[in-house]
Parts: structure tokens; C-alpha cells; sequence
């Protein structure tokens, strides 16, 4: 167009076109938006019928486990509870621990890494050693103990728990960039301006810090979901809800692995698949983020 | 800093970790509701035992009491009463460790340095259908979800083509048979070992694979690289001589990192495949509200990554002259 | 026969914004014994230039045309094998980065040891180690530190450990690019000294890379000035120092302190660097030449003679 041009693109639209460049990154956006979909969806069946409530819903001709039929697209479990819907409901239920329980750490583990890394000295020595102390512990292991300490917990308990137990890897990343960025010229104008240290933290360092603190976002949301369902799938789940893990549970106790394939492989599929999805997307923004994983030239 | 003092330093700090988390089981048991000792005590216990059990751990005596005894106890190995098993905790434990050991360590193990082989290999031919195959490979299978792998694995090769026992860790005839040898028992324990190790291997070694993948193309482009292929080696030694050593070490590290979340996958399989393994008694100690023995086969595997992470870190200050020789 | 002769050599990078011309029409010699410098700008083409002698370019490096012949052989056209027994053994290299071209993870004799294994297996371990000293010996390290790991050593040290590597076969031709840059005035001079009376003693042939031209005055016997991926004059250093002919090299002489002359204040070459994407004809450095006329963009400037072997490649001259 004109002299002044076009070119200069904003750094998120840049990101965007160099991660649709990856066709990891699209492979798993393409199968995360049909996770999306099926959340949405959970909530339609019970609509049309009670009998497809994925909990409560059992369908009154049917007491053993059933292959896919025309009424129940991927046939019933034990009780003649329908499983897509319970598949359904499993979605939305691993979005919703998946995104909070992410979410929740990656804000803990930003603001722990960038205080430790702002201040240094002892806050930074006891963040860090804690830090060390609960990343050599199996965040699954501690969870079923404290289960059996409070006598089995809610949904929210394990996605807090998890939060509590996932947050030091992205502590340490943040510290190593708050450290490098604190020598910066900018910070060091914005200290001799007299600005505050939460000023400072909040309005210079933050906005650097979060692009970061986003790739390992998608991380932690399969950690957290696989640490959900491997949960459920012991018996420890949430019992008022059904998630995928638990789905494989009931397969699993019933006795119906060897019987009814129909049953134990569409729980697994998604978890396996969703995880995948989440995994692809932070490796295409790794390479996002890190111009060293970068191709720039033709092989 | 020799490598002497660098392992003493480290377990110092292994120590250090293991007080940290004995005490905070110890606050998070007061914490929890109920009365603490509610946790040691099974309603099919006479007057007698209850008073006996309160007088061991002291809970007639302040709190500060109570944490020396507990400490002194688990000193003494003494780690309580199991009620499901109805005998002491040590000893439902103590031959369930090795087990445990074996599946882990080997699956680790050979994960890691099939990983760093294959990662190899993808980075060598970067860029072409193996690699391509090698990578979308690892992303899957270090994606599946554990307990559904190890499920499918055993519908498929145990109960389908017969090709491996379904469940536990030895065929009880082979082992009370006198006149079985040595050889005949170990090979019986590994045809039972075969699918939880798979489970575990296929798990663990696309994350290293892949770790290795860049790490080989990211150190293929260092200056060392360069100068080795001035020198006018060949390419097979620039990359096993050169690169292999220092590609290996970030993935090292990631071994190091990742034990935490391999002895999760372990818990998971010993349960799947019923394999005798502390991590197993930990799951089904917590559906049996059996306290005691859960939190003892918790620190005991606290202990077994810790230490795990100790001699990963002796590894690797072995493989890097940068930390032997600081 | 000339120890090395360059012939018309052109190459370019491929890269995603599309072909990158980062060598053209580069012709050049060496004889036996002679130190030739090339001097020019950061991103001028230096590094590109002495990585072709030894055929080390990266992957998407392509030479478009030219010959590389060393003592009458084009390098080339080796097959694998013959150019795993040239490198090194006929001509060696002094990385830019020479602190990081050793392995971090090896020690630094084992790294020299292994150089003369690579071109002579037969050697025994004794005589091996003989040779190894010797290069220790020759470089002013002590054979203390042979067994030692580069990140103990200083950077004086690495870079003298890399010189002794690059000496460890007696090749024929050392190209040095930036060898002493990354080092202080003192450890740069002594450095300088000591491989100058290394090159005498046996006779070695030097190409010099370097971006400051006072040094490669004072090391070199003959100069090449380099500008955008061409060689823009060449000559002897004393006929390029007394004379200098071409617009781009006499900017060059006026940025850079001289030893002899008193430190005058640096004068900066005003305008950027260029980058040329296509075979563009003109004078590459048309848009910051002070004497630049209509011509000159067009035309690309034939090599003129301006003295005995002082040759400049400027359509004003
Ligand atoms: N692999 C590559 N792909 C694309 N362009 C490259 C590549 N390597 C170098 N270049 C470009 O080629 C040009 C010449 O690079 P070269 O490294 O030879 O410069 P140089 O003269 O050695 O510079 P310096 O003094 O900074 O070392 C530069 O513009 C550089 O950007
Ligand atoms: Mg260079």
C-alpha cells in the first residue's frame, strides 16, 4: 500500500502466523476444538431426555452393560447409563480441571518465581528450597494421602491441590527471566524514577513474564488433567461427578475390560487425545517463544 | 568443588527434603478433622489396644511430645499398625520395596537410553519420514493415559493371545517348586514384568526422545561441532564423540526432574498389573483408610526418588566435567 | 603452483525472505609463506569466505560458481573422504568463536590428541603425547593443564589451546578469523607475536580475518578489502596503508585508530551496511560512498591495476 506500509504487524499477530505455521500447533488446536465442541454438547442430552443425564440417567429397559445401539450411540454401562453422554459430561469436567487447576498454578508459580527472583536473598533461598522440596514429590501420591487424611475430597479440593503442587517448575522459569530482567535498563530507569517494587513488579516486569508463563500454561493443563483422572480411575474421584477416569473405573472394577470394548476405549481415547491436543500446543509455542527451535532457513 | 563434597552436599540436602516432609505429615495428620489417633485406631480394637496404641505415639502428651516420639519412631522403622493387614506396617512394606525398585529403575532406565538412541537417530535424519514417524510416535505414546495403556495391554497380549500372565509379579507354582533354579524363577518374574515395564517404557521414553531430538539438533549447531568437522572427523564420530555427550546431558536432567512423575506412573501400573509393589499397597491402603501403612509406603518412595535424584545428580556431574570441577 | 588460488567465486544463502548473495566474484591467492588479511565490516562475508576454503558452510550456504584450489586441487569437487584427509591436515582453522570451539566436556590434550589420531591412527600413544607437549611448549601453555577442562582454562589460555590445535598437524594454510578479538590489547599483542614467529619458523601460510584494519596492516603482507560480499581492493599492506585507493577503504583506515598514527577521534562509516539480495549490479557501495555518481549504480566497477599488485575496483579511479 503506501510508504508507511503494512509490515509492522503486532508481536501477538506475528506469534500467531509462527505457530499456524506449526502443524503440531494446528493438529492440536484441530483436536482440542472438537474436545470444545463435545464440552458444549454435555450440555444438550439432558434436555431431550433424562435418561441421558450422565449421572442420574438410567435407562429404565436396560440393566446390563449394552454395545452402541441406535438409542445409545456408544452403548450403556453396567447400570444402562448412556456413555456418550457420560463422555460428554467427562469434557467438560476435564476443561474445567485442566484450565482452573493450570491457571491457578501458573499464577502462583509467576508471582512465587518473580518475587524470589525480584528480591532475592531469603525470600529467593525459601522459595526455591520449598520449591525443590515439593517437586520431588509425586503431586498423584500426595493427593491420594492427603485423600485418605480427609476422607476423600470434592472436585475443587483436588483442582486447589493440584495448583498447590504443580507451581514450582514454572517458578523456577520465571525467576531465571526475572533475574535477567531486573539489570534491564527499563527496570533500572523505573527504581531511579523511585518507583515502587510492586510498581515496578506489576507494570515492568509482569507484562515480560506472562508470554512465558502462558507456554507452560498448556503443560500444566495435561498434567493436571491426567492427574485428575488417574485419581478418578483409582476410586478417588469426586463421587458427584463423572469424569473419564472415573468412566474407566467403573469399566475397570466391573469387570467389563476384556467384554466390552465399546466401553473402556472412548474414555481412554479422549483423555489420551486431549492431553495429546494440550502437549502439541505447547510444543508449536515453544517454538513460538524460543527462536533457538526455530527453522529459519529451508533444509 | 570435587565430586566428593558435591555428594556429600547433596545429601545433606536429601536429609534436609526427607525431615521437611515427615514434619509436614505429621502437622497435616493434626490438621486433618477428627482426632489424629482416630487415624491409628480401627473400630475392631479392644479398650486395651486403643489405650496401648495412645500410650505408644503419646497422644495423652503434648503435641511437641508427640512429634519426638513420631520421630523417634520412624528412626526405629517403627511405623505403626496396620489395620487391614493386621500386623506391623514394616512388615507388610519391607518385602514389597525390591519390587518396586526393579519395575521402576529398569523402566527408567532403559526408557532413557532408548530415548536418547532413538532421539538420535530422529535428529540425524532430521527432517525426513523417520523422523517424522519417530517424533509423531513419541508425542502419542508420552501422551496415552497410563492405566488406559496398561489396560489395553493386557486385553490385548495377556487376555486375547495369552502371551503374558494377566497379573502379579511370579507364578506360585514355579516358586514353591524346589527343584526351580534361579534362572527359571528370574525368567518367570520377567515374563510377568514384561507388560507393566512396557507400559512404563512406552510412557516415558517419547518424552526423552523427543528432549534428545532437540538437544542433538540444538548442540549440532555449536561451535565444538564445527571445529570437530574442521578436524576432519568423521561424521559418525562428530556425533558420538562430540555431540551424544553433550546432547545427553539436558535429558539427564530431565530424567532427574521427571522421577516425581515416573513413580506416579508406577503407583499406577503396580495397581493395574496387581505388581507387589509399595506403590500399590499406597493406593489400596488409602481405599482402606489404613493411615499407617499409607503414609509409610508414602515416605518410603519419598526416600526412593530422593535418593533416585541424588544418584541422578552424582550422574551427571560424572558425564559433566563443569560441575565435578567447579 | 600456488598454495591456494580462488577463482570467481560466488555463493549464496537461501533463507525463507528468499536468496541472500553473501560472496561474489571473489578472486584471490595465496602463496607459500604469505600472511593475506581480509578486512570489512561486521556481516561483510569474511566468516563465509574462510568456511569455503574448507568447505564448512551450513546447509543452505550454495556456491553458485568458482573454483577452490589448493595446490592445483579443487576443493570442490573432493569426494566425502578426500575432504576428511584435506581439513586439517592441509589447511586448519581458527574459529571466530574460538572460546566456544572446544568441547566443554572433553579435555583440552584429548581434544588436541584426537586431531592428530583422526589424520595419523598409526601413531603410537608415547609419541602422541610427545607431540602434544610439544604444542603445549610451543603456545606458552603449561603441560600441567593438558589434562584440564576448557572451562578451566582463562580465555588467554583457550585461545592459545586453540592455536595449538590448529598447529598440531603442520598444515600449510591457517585461516585465523577474529583469532585475537575476543582478548585484551596485551594478551591479543603477545598472542600475535608468538604466531608470527610460529609462521616464519616453519614457513606457514596465514589467511587473516579480521575487522580491524590497523592490525592487519601490522600482520599481514598483503590486504583485502572486503565490502557486501566483494572484494573491493587488494595490494600489498604497505601500498594499501601509503595509498589507500577505493572510498570504502579509506573510510575504513579514517574509523580506525592506527599504533602510528596519534589516536585520533573515531570517525564512524555513515550509512548502514547493505544487504544485497539478488546478483544487483553497481557498486555495492554506492549508497554510502561520499564520491558516488549516477555511473556507479549502474555499472558494476572492472578490477583496476593502480600499482604492482595493488588492484581497486572502483569506476572513479
Ligand atoms: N547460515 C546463514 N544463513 C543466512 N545468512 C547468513 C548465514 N550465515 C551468514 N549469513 C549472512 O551472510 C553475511 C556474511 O556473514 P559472515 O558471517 O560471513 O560475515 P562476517 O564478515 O564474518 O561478519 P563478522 O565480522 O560479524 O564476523 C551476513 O550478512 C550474514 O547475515
Ligand atoms: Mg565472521
Amino acid at each position: 500500500m503506501s510508504e508507511l506500509g503494512f509490515e509492522g504487524k503486532g508481536p501477538l499477530r506475528e506469534a500467531w502466523e509462527l505457530f499456524l505455521e506449526s502443524s503440531i500447533g494446528k493438529a492440536g488446536l484441530i483436536i482440542l476444538s472438537i474436545f470444545a465442541l463435545m464440552a458444549i454438547f454435555s450440555f444438550v442430552p439432558p434436555m431431550i431426555d433424562p435418561m441421558y443425564h450422565p449421572m442420574k440417567g438410567v435407562d429404565p429397559e436396560i440393566t446390563t452393560s449394552q454395545p452402541p445401539s441406535l438409542r445409545h450411540w456408544l452403548g450403556t454401562d453396567f447400570m444402562g447409563r448412556d456413555i456418550l453422554s457420560q463422555l460428554l459430561a467427562g469434557a467438560r469436567v476435564a476443561f474445567l480441571v485442566g484450565i482452573t487447576a493450570a491457571l491457578m498454578s501458573i499464577i502462583l508459580g509467576t508471582f512465587l518465581g518473580m518475587l524470589a527472583g525480584y528480591f532475592g536473598g531469603v525470600v529467593d533461598t525459601l522459595l526455591m528450597r520449598t520449591a525443590d522440596v515439593i517437586m520431588v514429590l509425586p503431586t498423584l501420591l500426595v493427593i491420594l494421602v492427603l485423600a485418605s487424611l480427609f476422607k476423600g475430597l470434592s472436585i475443587w479440593s483436588i483442582v486447589i491441590i493440584i495448583a498447590l503442587f504443580r507451581w514450582p517448575g514454572v517458578s523456577r522459569v520465571i525467576r531465571a527471566q526475572t533475574l535477567s530482567l531486573k539489570n534491564r535498563p527499563f527496570v533500572e530507569a523505573a527504581k531511579a524514577l523511585g518507583a515502587s517494587h510492586l510498581r515496578i513488579m506489576m507494570r515492568h516486569l509482569l507484562p515480560n513474564l506472562v508470554p512465558l508463563a502462558f507456554l507452560y500454561m498448556t503443560f500444566r493443563v495435561t498434567a493436571a488433567i491426567v492427574i485428575e483422572a488417574a485419581l478418578a480411575f483409582l476410586g478417588f474421584g469426586d463421587p458427584t461427578t463423572v469424569s473419564w477416569g472415573m468412566m474407566l473405573q467403573w469399566v475397570w472394577k466391573t469387570g467389563h475390560m476384556f467384554k466390552a470394548p465399546y466401553w473402556l476405549l472412548p474414555p481412554g481415547i479422549c483423555i489420551s487425545l486431549i492431553t495429546l491436543s494440550f502437549y502439541m500446543i505447547g510444543r508449536a509455542m515453544e517454538q513460538v517463544l524460543d527462536p533457538r527451535l526455530r527453522k529459519d532457513w529451508e533444509g | 568443588m570435587n565430586l566428593k563434597t558435591f555428594i556429600l552436599k547433596r545429601s545433606i540436602q536429601v536429609v534436609i527434603s526427607f525431615y521437611v516432609i515427615l514434619s509436614l505429615l505429621f502437622f497435616l495428620l493434626r490438621l486433618s478433622p477428627g482426632d489424629p489417633y482416630s487415624k491409628y485406631i480401627d473400630s475392631d480394637m479392644t479398650q486395651q489396644e486403643i489405650e496401648l496404641i495412645k500410650k505408644q505415639m503419646g497422644l495423652d502428651k503434648h503435641i511437641f511430645y508427640q512429634y519426638l516420639i513420631y520421630i523417634r519412631n520412624l528412626i526405629k522403622m517403627d511405623f505403626g499398625y496396620s489395620f487391614h493387614y493386621g500386623t506391623h506396617v514394616w512388615d507388610v512394606i519391607k518385602n514389597k520395596i525390591l519390587n518396586t525398585i526393579l519395575l521402576f529403575t529398569t523402566s527408567v532406565i532403559v526408557s532413557a537410553l532408548v530415548g536418547i538412541f532413538l532421539g538420535r537417530i530422529a535428529a540425524w535424519r532430521r527432517n525426513t519420514s523417520l523422523d517424522a514417524g519417530l517424533t509423531i510416535a513419541s508425542l502419542v505414546t508420552h501422551t496415552i493415559f497410563l492405566p488406559w495403556l496398561g489396560l489395553l495391554l493386557i486385553w490385548i497380549f495377556g487376555y486375547k493371545f495369552e502371551l503374558f500372565p494377566l497379573s502379579g509379579i511370579y507364578t506360585p507354582e514355579i516358586w514353591l517348586d524346589p527343584e526351580c533354579g534361579f534362572l527359571r524363577k528370574a525368567l518367570d518374574v520377567m515374563h510377568h514384568m514384561a507388560l507393566p515395564f512396557l507400559s512404563l517404557f512406552l510412557l516415558h521414553f517419547g518424552g526423552y526422545l523427543l528432549l534428545m531430538r532437540n538437544s542433538m539438533l540444538g548442540t549440532l549447531k555449536e561451535d565444538y561441532i564445527l571445529t570437530a568437522r574442521a578436524k576432519g572427523l568423521r561424521e559418525k564420530d562428530i556425533i558420538n564423540r562430540h555431540a551424544l555427550p553433550n546432547a545427553a546431558l539436558p535429558v539427564v536432567t530431565s530424567v532427574g526432574l521427571s522421577l516425581a512423575f515416573s513413580i506416579n506412573g508406577g503407583a499406577l501400573t503396580e495397581t493395574v498389573f496387581s505388581w507387589p509393589g509399595i506403590g500399590r499397597e499406597l493406593v489400596m491402603a488409602v481405599s482402606h483408610n489404613d493411615y499407617p501403612l499409607a503414609q509409610a509406603a508414602f515416605l518410603l518412595i519419598a526416600i526412593v526418588v530422593l535418593l533416585a535424584n541424588v544418584l541422578v545428580d552424582i550422574l551427571y556431574a560424572f558425564l559433566d566435567p563443569r560441575i565435578r570441577y567447579e | 603452483m600456488r598454495l591456494l588460488e580462488v577463482r570467481d567465486l560466488a555463493l549464496e544463502y537461501r533463507t525463507k525472505k528468499g536468496p541472500f548473495l553473501a560472496l561474489e566474484d571473489i578472486q584471490f591467492h595465496v602463496e607459500k609463506g604469505e600472511v593475506l588479511a581480509f578486512v570489512g565490516e561486521s556481516g561483510c562475508g569474511k566468516t563465509t569466505l574462510g568456511m569455503s576454503i574448507l568447505r564448512l558452510l551450513p546447509e543452505n550456504a550454495h556456491i553458485l560458481r568458482g573454483e577452490i584450489l589448493f595446490e592445483g586441487r579443487d576443493i570442490l569437487r573432493l569426494s566425502q573422504e578426500e575432504l576428511r584427509r584435506y581439513r586439517w591436515k592441509e589447511v586448519s582453522m581458527i574459529f571466530q568463536a574460538a572460546m566456544n570451539s572446544l568441547n566443554p566436556v572433553k579435555r583440552v590434550g584429548d581434544q588436541i590428541k584426537e586431531a592428530i589420531q583422526t589424520h595419523e591412527p598409526d601413531i603410537s600413544k608415547g609419541e602422541l603425547k610427545r607431540r602434544v607437549e610439544a604444542l603445549f611448549r610451543l603456545v606458552n601453555l603449561p603441560l600441567s593443564r593438558i589434562g584440564d577442562y576448557p572451562h578451566q582454562y582463562s580465555g588467554g589460555m583457550r585461545q592459545r589451546a586453540v592455536i595449538a590445535m590448529a598447529l598440531a598437524l603442520r598444515p600449510k594454510l591457517i585461516i585465523a578469523d577474529e583469532a585475537t578479538t575476543a582478548l585484551d590489547v596485551i594478551v591479543q599483542d603477545q598472542i600475535l607475536k608468538e604466531t608470527k614467529l610460529l609462521q616464519k619458523e616453519f614457513g606457514l601460510s596465514f589467511i587473516f580475518i579480521s575487522h580491524d584494519i590497523a592490525l592487519a596492516f601490522e600482520v599481514a603482507d598483503r590486504v583485502a578489502v572486503m565490502y557486501g560480499g566483494r572484494v573491493v581492493e587488494m595490494g600489498s599492506s604497505h601500498d594499501l596503508e601509503d595509498s589507500p585507493t577505493h572510498p570504502y577503504t579509506m573510510a575504513l583506515l579514517e574509523s580506525y585508530p592506527t599504533l602510528t598514527v596519534e589516536r585520533r577521534r573515531l570517525r564512524p562509516i555513515p550509512g548502514d551496511p547493505i544487504k544485497v539480495t539478488g546478483g544487483a549490479k553497481g557498486c555495492r557501495f554506492f549508497m554510502r560512498c561520499p564520491e558516488a555518481e549516477a555511473s556507479c549504480k549502474e555499472i558494476t566497477p572492472p578490477w583496476v591495476e593502480v600499482g604492482k599488485g595493488h588492484m581497486v575496483s572502483c569506476l572513479r579511479r
